[in-house]
């Protein structure tokens, strides 16, 4: 294995550790729906949503660099560039992240200055990692871009799907920098904010996991690359095409003119083409291999992800994007609802894919199969399917009696937060919320567990034969 | 816009895009396994995702721009599927489909290697 | 067939991606503009001095903020100046307290707590004892009564952070938003 590999399957460990972590403060934000007043002026709602949607964050970039430590060496035959500088790195980012962390879990919030900003939380939603630890972010991202830049130009060689891959890295990395301003003017720290939070998960990082999955298509089903190649660009032209004016569904109600209604309800309303073109990519791939490969959980949440991100994304955006809609379904747990589906169709399952994809490889298995990655398949499925269901009851129960009976006031806010349904919805979504943190117990003991029996009886008759 | 006509619009869209999945899973599942069942239920699927529109185009109060990007994308899904599967058999040109539907759940370990179990 | 050669595919790749991108940029240039403050759809800072509502306007066919007569808040008028320093505080204590993870501006952040982009206009400070609005909600920030089911946290504003967060919140309600959220504080009949 190459040491860029081993590099890679930490990050892919580090990456689950931290989707747990998600996972354990989403479980604690639902509480405080259900138990009004739940640890008050202790630990407040903010501090666990806090942790949850930045733990989201890192746990998908981290597989996501994870996944490309993994895919790179064997792209280019040749060990990665800089690999000692990598592998020090990932300790300071595993580091910083428990750093951060433990600040926001123990100090929570500073007053209104520099020193929090700088140090505490920087209070922007998904980025408020104090500027330090986003300093930090970057170097990491640099590193990991000259990694990936460096081998390619020492290989003197390039792949079409590693020119992709490197041409989005730009744009990704310089979204950052939305991650550190403060401005004092609101609609304007929302326009950028949202040229970060869109351009990175509906448009780079589709085009990343894009990458990702091209890869994964190739080591599992023997995928040929010419025709990964082609789709990816195909792939990239769609998303693109569709995804940066899409930036415009974010840009209805934040001060900006009015012609982002028409710009970005036509280009959202495009968004779900590609998907559906993924999907028939999918079953494609599936059907012409007889819905087998030799590592079957890799295969399985590979095909979760063409649907998961169809129809989180897709269907569930489309519902709500047209600003007709949109005028009463913005902000409330409907948003909510389209958000957790799509980010775990897009990029959840992705990530969980390659997670089996590398165990294989580095157990010495040639496929993988059992009863346990089955088990929490469904498990997290069916999780995030009735937590998805159960908010979007509660937020079309919202968008109707809050904001379009209701005129929105904080008065009908609150009344609205009481309503039977919502509370059943609240209940709901922690017990599927619970079944989701079940299936992850199950993941965790089978990537720990799956190939480990067998690779043990391998190695013992290799001695064997040996001696 | 009332907001029960708010919340049914928001719901026949969202049905709109699942017709088009549904009409996209099948078409490819009958040119996969050539079915004549399965055939029909495509065809059924975009008929419901025709009906759909007609539904949101007479029915809904949303603006008339909305309407006729409703219709646009209704003939985009039906072209969608169709072309994908063209362009990927034409890139595929050795790869052959399995018309049995009953090879789909067969495991040919001799073909896949050794499966590792958990 | 050229369709079926990469080369024309990567090349659509790039072509698309360019062009969005000009179209974007160019859309930016505006945008930036339009939502300067003081520019048309922004209102300057100092308009925390003046009177602000939220009514229906038939030409725009949705309702639009309206900027009054003199309305000066903790009886002090702030020039332009002032004004934004004041503001810029209002801004970081906000960021500070994290209060979008669990308000919403402009309908953007945690759906935990009520939105925010007309709180200053809210019916609900009628029933909060103090002189004024703009008291009523400082005090109310410093030491948040419990208004419903869901209480707010006492986040230890100091009165100075309060007052800054008032006048945020006022010039903020007074921001077009295109009609966000819809007929505010007048609900409808089913």
């Amino acid at each position: 294995m190459y040491r860029s590999q081993r590099l890679g399957l930490k990050y892919l460990t580090a990456s689950t550790v931290m989707f747990g972590a998600m996972i354990a403060f989403g479980l604690l934000s639902s509480v405080y729906y259900i138990l009004p007043g739940f640890l008050l002026n202790v630990f407040n709602f903010s501090t666990g949503k806090i942790i949850h949607i930045d733990g989201l964050v890192i746990w998908l970039l981290m597989g996501f660099i994870g996944s490309i430590y993994w895919f790179l060496p064997e792209e280019l035959d040749r060990e990665v560039e800089g690999i000692g500088l990598a592998e020090l790195l990932f300790w300071v980012f595993c580091a910083a992240v428990a750093v951060v962390v433990l600040v926001f879990i123990f100090v929570q919030y500073g007053t209104a200055g520099e020193w929090s900003m700088w140090f505490i939380n920087q209070g922007r939603k998904y980025v408020e990692a104090p500027r330090w630890a986003a300093i930090g972010i970057v170097v990491v991202a640099l590193v990991f871009a000259y990694n990936v830049i460096a081998t390619t130009i020492k290989a003197r060689r390039t792949t079409g799907i590693l020119t992709v891959l490197i041409a989005d890295l730009v744009p990704l990395l310089v979204l950052y920098f939305d991650a550190f301003p403060e401005m004092t003017n609101m609609s304007q720290d929302l326009f950028w904010w949202w040229w970060l939070v869109h351009l990175w998960v509906e448009a780079t990082w589709e085009v990343l996991i894009g990458c990702i999955l091209a890869w994964t298509l190739i080591h599992l089903v023997g995928a040929s690359r010419r025709v990964v190649e082609s789709w990816l660009y195909v792939e990239v032209a769609m998303v693109l095409g569709t995804g940066i004016l899409g930036l415009g569904h974010h840009y209805f109600w934040i001060g900006t003119p009015r012609y982002w209604l028409a710009i970005g309800g036509v280009f959202s309303a495009f968004e779900p083409l590609p998907l559906l073109g993924m999907v028939v990519h999918a079953v494609y791939d599936a059907g012409t291999h007889h819905l087998q490969a030799a590592n079957r959980p890799a295969f399985y949440w590979t095909l979760a992800e063409a649907f998961g991100n169809f129809i989180g994304g897709g269907v569930w955006g489309f519902m709500m994007t047209l600003p007709q809609i949109n005028m009463y379904s913005h902000g409330t747990q409907w948003t909510a609802s389209h958000g957790h589906f799509a980010f775990w169709g897009a990029y959840g399952c992705g990530v969980i894919a390659v997670f089996y994809l590398a165990l294989a490889k580095s157990r010495g298995c040639d496929g993988l199969d059992g009863r346990a990655w089955k088990w929490s398949f469904a498990l997290l499925n069916v999780g995030m399917l009735g937590m998805v269901g159960a908010l979007l009851v509660a937020g079309i129960d919202q968008a109707f009696f809050e904001r379009a009976i209701g005129g929105s006031t904080w008065s009908a806010y609150l009344s609205m937060q009481g309503r039977p349904w919502f509370i059943e919805s609240m209940w709901a979504r922690f017990v599927f919320g619970l079944v989701f943190a079940c299936g992850y117990a199950v993941l965790v003991y089978d990537l720990i567990a799956i190939g480990r029996r067998e690779e043990a009886g391998v190695q013992e008759a290799v001695a064997v034969a040996g001696s | 816009m009332t907001p029960h006509a708010m919340v049914a619009t928001a719901l026949l869209l969202g049905a709109f895009v699942a017709a088009a999945g549904a009409y996209g899973l099948l078409y490819c599942l009958s040119r996969l396994w050539d079915q004549p069942q399965l055939r029909i239920w495509s065809h059924l699927s975009y008929a419901t995702l025709c009906a759909i529109t007609a539904t949101l185009v007479a029915l809904t109060p949303l603006y008339f721009g909305w309407k006729i990007l409703i219709v646009v994308s209704c003939g985009a899904y039906l072209l969608i599927p169709a072309v994908t599967w063209r362009y990927l058999t034409r890139l595929h040109p050795g790869e052959k489909m399995s018309h049995d539907p009953r090879l789909a759940g067969h495991v040919n370990r001799s073909m896949l290697g050794v499966h590792r179990r958990s | 067939m050229y369709t079926q050669d990469p080369s024309f595919w990567k090349a659509g790749a790039i072509a698309t991606t360019l062009f969005m991108s000009a179209v974007l940029v160019a859309l930016t240039i505006d945008t930036l503009r339009q939502i300067s403050p003081g520019g048309p759809r922004v209102p300057s800072y100092d308009v925390i001095n003046k009177a602000v509502t939220y009514e229906y306007d038939p030409n725009q066919g949705g309702y639009v903020p309206k900027i009054g007569a003199e309305d000066l808040i903790f009886g002090r008028k702030y020039s332009g100046d002032q004004a934004a320093a004041l503001l810029a505080k209002g801004k970081l204590v906000i960021q500070s307290r994290a209060c979008i993870d669990c308000h919403t501006f402009f309908g953007n952040g945690a759906y935990y707590a009520p939105d925010l982009t007309r709180a200053w206009m809210d019916p609900i400070w009628a029933r909060y004892p103090g002189p004024k609005r703009a008291d009523r909600l400082a005090k109310f920030l410093m030491s948040p009564l419990r208004l419903g089911a869901r209480p707010m946290p006492n986040l230890h504003l100091q009165r100075d952070e309060a007052e800054a967060v008032v006048a945020y919140l006022k010039w903020m309600s007074s921001v077009d938003t295109n009609g966000f959220p819809d007929r505010f504080g007048a609900p409808a009949t089913q």
